[in-house]
């Protein structure tokens, strides 16, 4: 059991803003601890529609975070490049849209200094075949496509070559709080069930979603409201460039190209808790039909899969029932020794994934000022660890890996086809760390993310786990994974997919019985 | 003349097509693609929870199985395990009695009837066995099974790595390509020598299914009497090789009686009769040309369900049976389709055609069923045959009593 363990600072939560903060305190020496109750990006930066927003977005709404956007963007280009693909984006102007806003959005993006640049039709088609050809004006933005699971593991890696420590699947259970200031923490190691108090001097509240729940454990309410967006990957890449609407932002605005497959983003749907993931079918036809504006003929294509991430947007005052959309997105960083009497106690939230450095800098110097430590933020001019090392994987990196297989290797055999994942790439992964799991896997390798949705290769990645990492519990790999899946692809139950759900049934609960594992006696 | 149209070459169209021409029709099967065998794991299944001649007397009266009646079970069930018996690939079972059988991912796998190469892992039997496989091979793990096995209770002495040589391992090997290579009888000899220290007299032992196709009853016996060991076959990832050698015996033996296969043509529609809409005089079929019409006395749909097109969903929730566009058996609301749990009972996959005790569909208004069309196997409605273990239950029944009827 540890005891006795203590920390200047104790960061709450294993998404952007988090790491963004353990890793900008640990670069100005303050010593950090930061806690994550599942694995990295499992709560709303792993659940986003991958976009690195230009500010385009919210030049209208919001010019503030429509700035923050423009500049973190090329901040983030220099220190993430391999999380990062310049793909470029395009605002369009299609029939369904406002036609004058158009004129009213370029002269806002232009007053605050965005970079651009209106295109012609003709070439705008060129760029982009697929697009709506009847479009009345384009627009050129710098939006990228940005992988939010490489970019959380180049910031663990980072923070922790700073010398930060990096729990993840443990949970904050409770404060201890002393003369108006925070003490510790007591926390439970998920793994093993033990619960253990550390000793901090002050915390980061970074939980996002559960940053509510964090504060209620010093009885504090966050001015916090909670939005769901519904995203659906489509099994195809049809454009190059991410596409958004020209329009007031709405539900279902926006396609972002991902690896191989394009992400339709997003609705607003205010929810209660942070768990409150569950898609309503509606929820997804109306995210395709809009989609079906921008590329007509999406519709008809297949979806892969669907997810709901959770904003955590602030709220400053009770403003009644009304959508979250037309809160602003821009964040807050809440000092509760000088709101709440709770010193040493910090909150962030709000904001996007492309301002979670601004956000995180922001915080730690509010930190600083409180430590006395007066070391600036360097965050904005280091690479990321690891970030030189790596490339982003193309979609047109898939010819060059079929290329260098090997053929006659037996650890060069697919065994997932879709995504082109070999058996030493799992090796690999499960040799140097053998308590990954196959969701660790799928956001590693994307294992399990293309057409068969882990059909195939879910049996095999988990014998090979069984094989290099035997103590593994069975259970956890098998059946977790393919409920999960199942999740994922439940509100997409039509055509061929219901085809692929139902051929995931016929191997693993017709032919390998995979139900009965685990249900005691003959 | 054509007598009898069968759309689908799967478990049911071949047997349907095979009973058809044993008793002196011409039939033409009609298949889109290659059916659903390389999915099944070559035993038979006809009811999971207690001994199918128990629950058969208890379905619902709208249950496929409960249409079609106990004795065109029992009698298709014969007529099926003479014909394995016949090719020398026998099964063994009873139908007052199921048994379970380790699966590649541990799991229990409770069936009828297995075939020769299976049926020596009989769980109930508890006689401590190994494990063996090819650690090349990407379709098989066999670390997989001990644990959930031995909670189920069974013995689990140890897993055995074995070699296999001059097999090309590619980028993407299948079953297939390792039991085309266990047909070679010079390769045969060389494996049986390199396998000779690892597994003489160890008694019994699991292999993944790969025997070959065609004798794997033989390629049993020789590795069985040459190594000292009682051999059961596991089945793999799909392609799994049992369920080919089922595909392989009934289409060979379809073809022996004269069937004549069609494949890589979809049907697409009917050609309409003459008495109302009750009769059909045969099928339109999509080919490279264009629609062809083929005409027939009668046709049998054993298009499938869900997973093989004979029934699909649309996006906007509604399904449609692909190629009449028959009535379908809906008992849930759009929203209720889909269990969360995936190993739950799903409604979407007991949506399928209604019909009455004769295999023909009804019509739309729910009574008269059409004159001289039928509907047989996973494409009725009313069972979800993976929950339910009742796959070749509601085929061979179907077909049998489908088959009986178009006769007379």
């Amino acid at each position: 059991m540890k005891t006795k363990l203590a920390t200047q600072l104790l960061v709450v939560g294993g998404g952007a803003t988090g790491l963004g903060v353990a890793w900008d305190a640990c670069l100005r020496g303050i010593k950090t601890v930061l806690i994550e109750q599942s694995d990295l990006g499992q709560g709303t930066s792993g659940r986003y529609h991958g976009l690195l927003h230009s500010g385009g977005r919210y030049v209208i709404t919001d010019p503030q975070s429509a700035r923050e956007c423009a500049h973190e963007n090329q901040i983030l280009r220099h220190i993430a490049p391999s999380a990062i693909e310049p793909t470029g984006g395009l605002f369009l102007s299609t029939p369904s849209d406002p036609p004058d806003f158009s004129d009213q959005w370029l002269t806002a993006a232009q007053s605050l200094g965005l970079p651009v640049e209106e295109i012609n039709v003709s070439h705008a088609l060129k760029l982009e075949p697929k697009i709506n050809p009847h479009i009345r004006r384009a627009f050129a933005v710098e939006d990228a496509a940005l992988d939010s699971f490489d970019l959380l593991h180049d910031l663990a890696s980072s923070m922790r070559e700073a010398g930060g420590e990096v729990w993840l699947h443990h949970q904050l259970e409770d404060l201890v709080i002393k003369d108006g200031s925070v003490k510790g923490a007591v926390i439970r190691d998920l793994t093993t069930g033990q619960k253990f108090t550390l000793g901090v001097e002050a915390l980061v509240n970074a939980a996002g979603p559960w940053a509510g729940k964090v504060a209620q454990l010093a009885d504090i309410d966050l001015p916090i409201a909670l939005g769901k967006g519904v995203m659906v990957a489509m099994g195809m890449r049809p454009t190059q460039h991410v596409l958004n609407r020209c329009k007031p932002p709405s539900d279902g605005d926006i396609i972002v190209p991902v690896g191989t497959v394009a992400v339709l983003g997003t609705t607003d749907e205010p929810v209660d808790e942070p768990t409150s993931l569950q898609m309503e079918s509606w929820e997804v036809e109306l995210i395709m039909a809009e989609g079906d504006i921008l590329i007509p003929g999406i519709l008809k294509q297949r979806p892969l899969r669907a997810w709901a991430g959770i904003r955590p947007l602030y709220r400053p005052k009770p403003t009644g029932p009304h959508e979250t959309r037309t809160i602003t997105r821009a964040h807050v960083i809440l000092d509760h020794g000088l709101d709440h009497g709770c010193e040493g106690l910090f909150s962030v939230f709000g904001g996007k994934l492309t301002t979670f450095r601004l956000m995180a800098e922001e915080t730690v110097d509010v930190v600083c000022q409180y430590f006395d430590v007066e070391e600036q933020c360097v965050t904005d001019a280091t690479t990321l660890v690891q970030a030189e090392s790596k490339t982003y994987y193309h979609l047109a990196d898939r010819p060059r890996k079929v290329a260098e297989i090997q053929p006659d290797q037996p650890s060069q055999q697919l065994l997932c086809e879709c995504e082109l994942v070999t058996y030493s790439d799992i090796e690999d992964i499960l040799t140097a760390d053998p308590s990954v799991s196959l969701d660790d896997l799928r956001r590693d390798l994307r294992l399990g993310m293309g057409p068969c949705q882990g059909g195939f290769c879910s049996y095999r990645a988990a014998g090979l786990a069984h094989r290099l990492a035997p103590s593994t519990p069975p259970l956890n790999y098998l059946d977790q994974f393919l409920q999960e899946r199942w999740k994922g692809i439940k509100p997409l139950a039509w055509g061929n997919n219901l085809r692929q759900m139902e051929l995931s049934r016929r191997i693993y609960q017709e032919l390998f019985a995979v139900d009965t594992i685990g249900d005691g006696e003959l | 003349m054509t007598d009898l149209i069968v759309v689908g070459a799967g478990f049911s169209g071949l047997f349907s097509s095979f009973l058809a021409a044993s008793e002196g029709m011409t039939v033409k099967l009609v298949a889109q693609g290659r059916g659903g065998l390389s999915l099944s794991s070559g035993c038979l299944e006809i009811w999971r929870d207690k001994a199918p001649s128990r629950a058969i007397t208890k379905l619902p009266a709208e249950h496929p199985l409960a249409l079609a009646g106990k004795d065109h079970l029992y009698e298709g069930l014969s007529i099926f395990t003479k014909l394995m018996e016949d090719h020398h690939y026998p099964f063994s079972g009873s139908v007052n009695r199921n048994f379970s059988l380790p699966t590649a991912a541990g799991g229990r796998l409770t069936v009828n009837q297995a075939p020769v190469t299976m049926i020596k892992g009989e769980m109930e039997q508890e006689q401590p066995f190994w494990i063996a496989q090819f650690p090349v091979f990407r379709d098989f793990y066999a670390e997989m099974l001990p644990a959930p096995l031995e909670r189920a209770g069974a013995k689990v002495l140890g897993i055995i790595d074995l070699p296999l040589f001059n097999v090309a391992i590619q980028r993407d090997s299948y079953a297939v390509d390792l039991a085309l290579r266990f047909e070679d009888e010079a390769w045969l000899d060389e494996i049986i020598r390199a396998w000779r220290p690892k597994l003489q007299g160890l008694g019994k032992v699991g292999i993944p299914a790969v025997l070959g196709f065609e004798n794997a009853a033989e390629i049993q016996s020789r590795l069985e009497e040459a190594l000292n060991v009682e051999l059961f076959e596991i089945p793999t990832l799909p392609p799994s090789i049992p369920g080919l050698r089922m595909e392989r015996i009934l289409r060979r033996a379809a073809a022996q009686k004269g069937v004549t296969i069609i494949e890589g043509s979809t049907a697409i529609g009917r050609v309409d009769g003459t008495t109302g809409g009750r009769r059909t005089n045969g099928i339109v079929l999509q080919t490279a040309g264009g629609p062809r019409r083929l005409e027939a006395d009668a046709v049998l749909l054993a298009s499938g369900g869900i997973l093989h097109g004979g029934i699909i969903r649309q996006q906007d929730g509604r399904f449609r049976e692909s190629i009449f566009d028959l009535p379908l058996r809906i008992n849930h609301l759009p929203s209720a389709m889909v269990e969360t749990n995936p190993f739950s009972e799903q409604p979407y996959s007991q949506v399928g055609v209604l019909v009455d005790d004769q295999m023909r569909p009804l019509g739309a208004d729910g009574d008269a069923p059409m004159e001289n069309l039928y509907a047989v196997g996973g494409l009725l409605g009313g069972s979800d045959r993976i929950v339910e273990g009742s796959r070749h239950g509601i085929d061979l029944a179907t077909a049998h009593c489908a088959i009986k009827a178009a006769q007379s």
